[in-house]
C-alpha cells in the first residue's frame, strides 16, 4: 500500500511537473493524447469488462463536441458554457444507452453485429455532419470555438485534461472492482446464465455502453475546447479504429492499459511515422499479437513479469441478486406452447403443467422437445404463441432473467462443450 | 425517354454486378466460414495495385490476373495458417486481428507506392452499341465477369464434390471430419479462394478507380454491410444483398444525390444489424 501511494504521488508529481519540462509543443501533444487516452479508456471499460466492442465510439466524442462546440460559440460566458458541455456530455450518454438498450433487449449474444452496428452508426454520423454543412460548417468542421472561461492557455487545458483523466481513471478502476465489475465480467463470460441468476442482462451491458460513451463524451468536450475546431473525422472510421488499437495494445482490461496505449502508442505515433515509415508496420503487428496471443496488452504483459502487482480477481463480493429463492415447489403450467425455429416446428400447442409438490421427470425420445420444452419455460428459447403460468401468474415477457426471479432456474450451462472448440 | 430507362437500367444492373463482384469473396469467406475478413478490403486494393504494377512494368494489362492468383494467393495462405487458423476461425477474434492485418497492410504498400493516387488505363476502351445507345464496352466486360462468376459460383457451391463437401463442412464439421473430410484443408482451400476473388476483384475495378492504399476501407466496409442485408452463407442471399444496395444506391443517387444514397445505404444497414441480423435469406 505505502508502495502504491507513494508511486501514485511520484506519477502525479511527474505529470504535473511534465509540460514545464518537456516544453509547449509536448503540453500541446500530450493534452491531445490524454483525452484520447479518456475515450479510450471507455472503449477498454465496455470491451474488457462487459465485452461489448464498439467499433464506432468516435460517434460519440464526435456528438459530445459538435453540441458543446455550438454551447460554447452560442453561450460562450459564465456559468452557462459549463452548463452547455455538462449538457452535451449527458445527452452523449443518453444516446449511447438508448441504441444499446434497444439493440441488446430480448438478444443474449453479443458477437460481432453490435460492433458492426456502431460502426455503421458511426459512419451515418460521420456523413451527415459532413454533409449537413449549413450547420455543422461541413467537412471544414466547427471553427473558432471559444475557449472556457477563465482558462485561456494550452498549459490550462493540459492540466484540465490531465485532471479529468486521472478522475476518470480512478472512477474506471472503481468500477472494475466495483460489484458492477465483477458482474460484467460474468455477462461477458456466460450471458445466459447470467440472465438465469436473475439479473437483466441487457441492461447491465447497456449501462456499460453508457459509461464508456459518458468517457467518449468527456473527452469530446475537451477535444473541442483544446483544438477550437471539431471535425467529421471524429466519427470517421480511423479515429474509432485507432481508440480500438490504443485499448487493445495498451491493455483492455486494467484502467492503465488504454492510457498507457494512448499516450505511447498515439504520441509516439504521431511523432515517429513521418521519420520511421515502419513504425505504423509495428504497431499493426503488435496489435495482431495481442489478438493472437497477449489480450492483457502491454499492461497484461508487464503485470505478467511482476507477480506482486497481479490483481485479486473476482475477490469483489457479488450484490445480492434478485431475491433470494427460497426452494418452493412452482406450479407451473404452460397452455398451448408453439415454438418454431427457422421452418422447424418444435413444439405445437404443448400443454404441460406441474402441481402437488411432484418431482417432475420429462422423458421422451430424441428430437422429441424436451430440452426445447425447457428452454421455453426458462425464456431461453422465444415461443410464438400460448402462454407460460408460474404459481398461477401469468409470465407475460418470458426472459431468463423474468422467469429466474419467478423462481425457474435452467442448470444446463452447456451440455456438449466439444461444440465450441471445433472450427465450423 | 426510352434512351434514359435502357441507360439507367443498365446503370442500375452495372452497379449490381460491380457490386457482386466486389463482395464474391467476403461472401464466400464471411457466409462459409464465419470470418469477418475485414481485410478483404485490402486484398482488393492489393489486387489494384498488382494490376498497376504490371502496368507499371510494360506488361499487358491481361497478365495481372496470374499475377494476382499469385500474389493474393500465397497472402492468403499465409493469412490463414498465421491468424485465422490459430483463432479457429472465431468471429469476433478475426474480426480484430483482420483489422490490425489491414492497418498493416495498408501501410506496408504505402511504404512501396506512397499515398498518392494511382490509375490503370482501362484495357478495353471505346463502347459498344445497344439498341441505338452507346454504353461503355468495360463496363460490359466487368458486368460480363460477375455474372459468369456468379453463375459459376451456384454450380460450384451446388453441383461439384467440392461444393458438396464444403457445405457439409459448414452443416456439421464434426460429421464430415468424421466421413473422411479434411476440415482443416478443406477450410483453408475456401479462404484462399475468397482471398484470390477479392483480389481479382481488385484488378477488374483498378482501371474505374482510383488506386490508393485506402481504397480498401470503404469497399470492404459497405460489402460488409451488403452481406448482413442480404444474409450469410447463400448466394441467394449475396445477389439479394447487392441487388438491394446496388437497386438502392442507383435509385437514390439518380433521384437525390449520392451522399443522399449513401446514408440510405447505412440506415438500412443500422436497421437489419438491430431487428433482423441474419439477412433477408439467412441460411437454414
Amino acid at each position: 500500500m505505502a508502495f502504491f501511494l507513494a508511486s501514485s504521488i511520484l506519477l502525479l508529481l511527474a505529470l504535473f511537473g511534465l509540460p514545464l519540462v518537456a516544453g509547449d509543443f509536448w503540453a500541446y501533444q500530450l493534452t491531445l493524447y490524454y483525452i484520447y487516452a479518456i475515450a479510450a479508456l471507455g472503449v477498454g471499460l465496455a470491451w474488457g469488462q462487459a465485452g461489448i466492442l464498439s467499433l464506432g465510439q468516435g460517434l460519440f466524442v464526435a456528438i459530445v463536441a459538435y453540441l458543446a462546440g455550438y454551447s460554447l460559440i452560442y453561450a460562450p460566458f459564465g456559468s452557462a458554457a459549463y452548463a452547455g458541455i455538462v449538457l452535451a456530455v449527458m445527452i452523449g450518454s443518453v444516446v449511447a444507452f438508448i441504441i444499446a438498450i434497444l439493440v441488446f433487449r430480448g438478444r443474449t449474444e453479443s458477437g460481432p453485429s453490435f460492433s458492426l452496428l456502431t460502426l455503421a452508426l458511426a459512419l451515418c454520423g460521420y456523413q451527415i455532419v459532413g454533409s449537413w454543412s449549413s450547420v455543422t460548417g461541413g467537412f471544414n468542421g466547427l471553427s473558432n470555438v471559444p475557449a472556457l472561461p477563465g482558462f485561456g492557455g494550452f498549459l490550462d487545458l493540459y492540466y484540465i485534461s490531465m485532471s479529468m483523466l486521472v478522475l476518470c481513471m480512478s472512477f474506471v478502476s472503481w468500477l472494475f472492482r466495483a460489484p458492477i465489475g465483477t458482474i460484467w465480467r460474468a455477462i461477458s463470460e456466460n450471458e445466459r446464465r447470467l440472465g438465469y441468476f436473475g439479473y437483466n442482462t441487457a441492461r447491465l451491458k447497456s449501462v456499460a455502453f453508457m459509461i464508456s460513451a459518458l468517457l467518449a463524451g468527456i473527452a469530446g468536450g475537451l477535444y473541442a475546447l483544446q483544438q477550437n475546431l471539431v471535425t467529421p473525422d471524429l466519427a470517421g472510421f480511423n479515429f474509432s479504429g485507432d481508440l480500438v488499437v490504443f485499448a487493445a495494445i495498451g491493455g483492455r482490461s486494467t484502467a492503465f492499459g488504454p492510457v498507457i496505449g494512448s499516450v505511447l502508442v498515439g504520441a509516439l505515433s504521431s511523432e515517429l511515422r513521418d521519420r520511421f515509415p515502419w513504425w505504423e508496420i509495428v504497431i499493426g503487428l503488435l496489435f495482431i499479437l495481442v489478438v493472437l496471443r497477449m489480450p492483457g496488452g502491454i499492461v497484461g504483459f508487464l503485470s505478467t513479469l511482476l507477480p506482486r502487482h497481479r490483481r485479486k480477481a473476482g475477490t469483489a463480493e457479488v450484490v445480492k441478486a434478485a431475491k433470494r429463492i427460497v426452494a418452493k415447489p412452482a406450479d407451473i403450467a404452460m397452455n398451448k406452447i408453439h415454438c418454431s425455429v427457422g421452418e422447424v416446428q418444435i413444439l405445437d400447442g404443448l400443454d404441460f403443467s406441474t402441481t402437488d409438490e411432484k418431482f417432475v421427470c420429462v422423458i421422451g425420445p430424441n428430437g422429441a422437445g424436451k430440452t426445447s420444452t425447457l428452454n421455453v419455460l426458462t425464456g431461453a428459447l422465444a415461443k410464438q404463441s400460448g402462454d407460460i403460468h408460474i404459481d398461477g401468474i401469468l409470465i407475460a415477457n418470458p426472459t431468463p432473467a423474468a422467469i429466474a426471479r419467478r423462481g425457474s432456474r435452467s442448470q444446463v450451462p452447456d451440455p456438449f462443450p466439444i461444440s465450441e472448440t471445433e472450427p465450423s | 425517354m426510352d434512351a434514359i430507362v435502357l441507360i439507367q437500367g443498365m446503370n442500375i444492373l452495372y452497379t449490381v454486378l460491380a457490386l457482386a463482384l466486389v463482395m464474391m469473396g467476403l461472401a464466400i469467406v464471411m457466409g462459409l466460414l464465419n470470418v469477418l475478413n475485414i481485410v478483404h478490403g485490402e486484398f482488393i486494393m492489393i489486387g489494384a495495385f498488382t494490376a498497376y504494377a504490371v502496368q507499371a512494368a510494360g506488361w499487358p494489362y491481361i497478365l495481372s490476373v496470374p499475377a494476382v492468383f499469385l500474389v493474393c494467393g500465397a497472402l492468403g495462405l499465409v493469412v490463414e495458417r498465421l491468424l485465422i487458423r490459430p483463432l479457429r476461425y472465431d468471429p469476433f477474434d478475426t474480426l480484430l486481428a483482420t483489422w490490425g492485418l489491414g492497418l498493416l497492410l495498408r501501410k506496408f504498400v504505402e511504404m512501396f507506392f506512397g499515398r498518392a493516387f494511382r490509375s490503370v488505363q482501362v484495357p478495353l476502351p471505346g463502347s459498344l452499341q445497344i439498341a441505338g445507345h452507346s454504353y461503355p464496352t468495360y463496363r460490359i466486360m466487368i458486368m460480363a465477369i460477375s455474372a459468369a462468376l456468379l453463375v459459376s459460383l451456384v454450380i460450384w457451391f451446388r453441383k461439384t464434390r467440392t461444393g458438396s463437401r464444403i457445405r457439409a463442412m459448414v452443416g456439421n464439421p464434426t460429421l464430415a471430419e468424421a466421413v473422411g473430410i479434411s476440415t482443416v484443408a478443406l477450410a483453408r482451400n475456401t479462404f484462399v479462394a475468397g482471398t484470390i476473388l477479392a483480389g481479382f476483384a481488385g484488378v477488374v475495378i483498378a482501371p474505374l478507380v482510383p488506386i490508393e492504399p485506402q481504397m480498401g476501407i470503404t469497399l470492404v466496409v459497405n460489402a460488409f454491410f451488403m452481406i448482413i442485408i442480404g444474409g450469410l452463407g447463400t448466394v441467394v442471399g449475396l445477389i439479394g444483398g447487392a441487388t438491394m444496395i446496388g437497386g438502392i444506391q442507383s435509385a437514390v443517387s439518380a433521384v437525390f444525390d449520392p451522399t443522399t444514397a449513401y446514408l440510405s445505404i447505412l440506415a438500412l444497414s443500422v436497421l437489419f444489424l438491430w431487428r433482423w441480423p441474419r439477412g433477408i435469406f439467412p441460411r437454414v
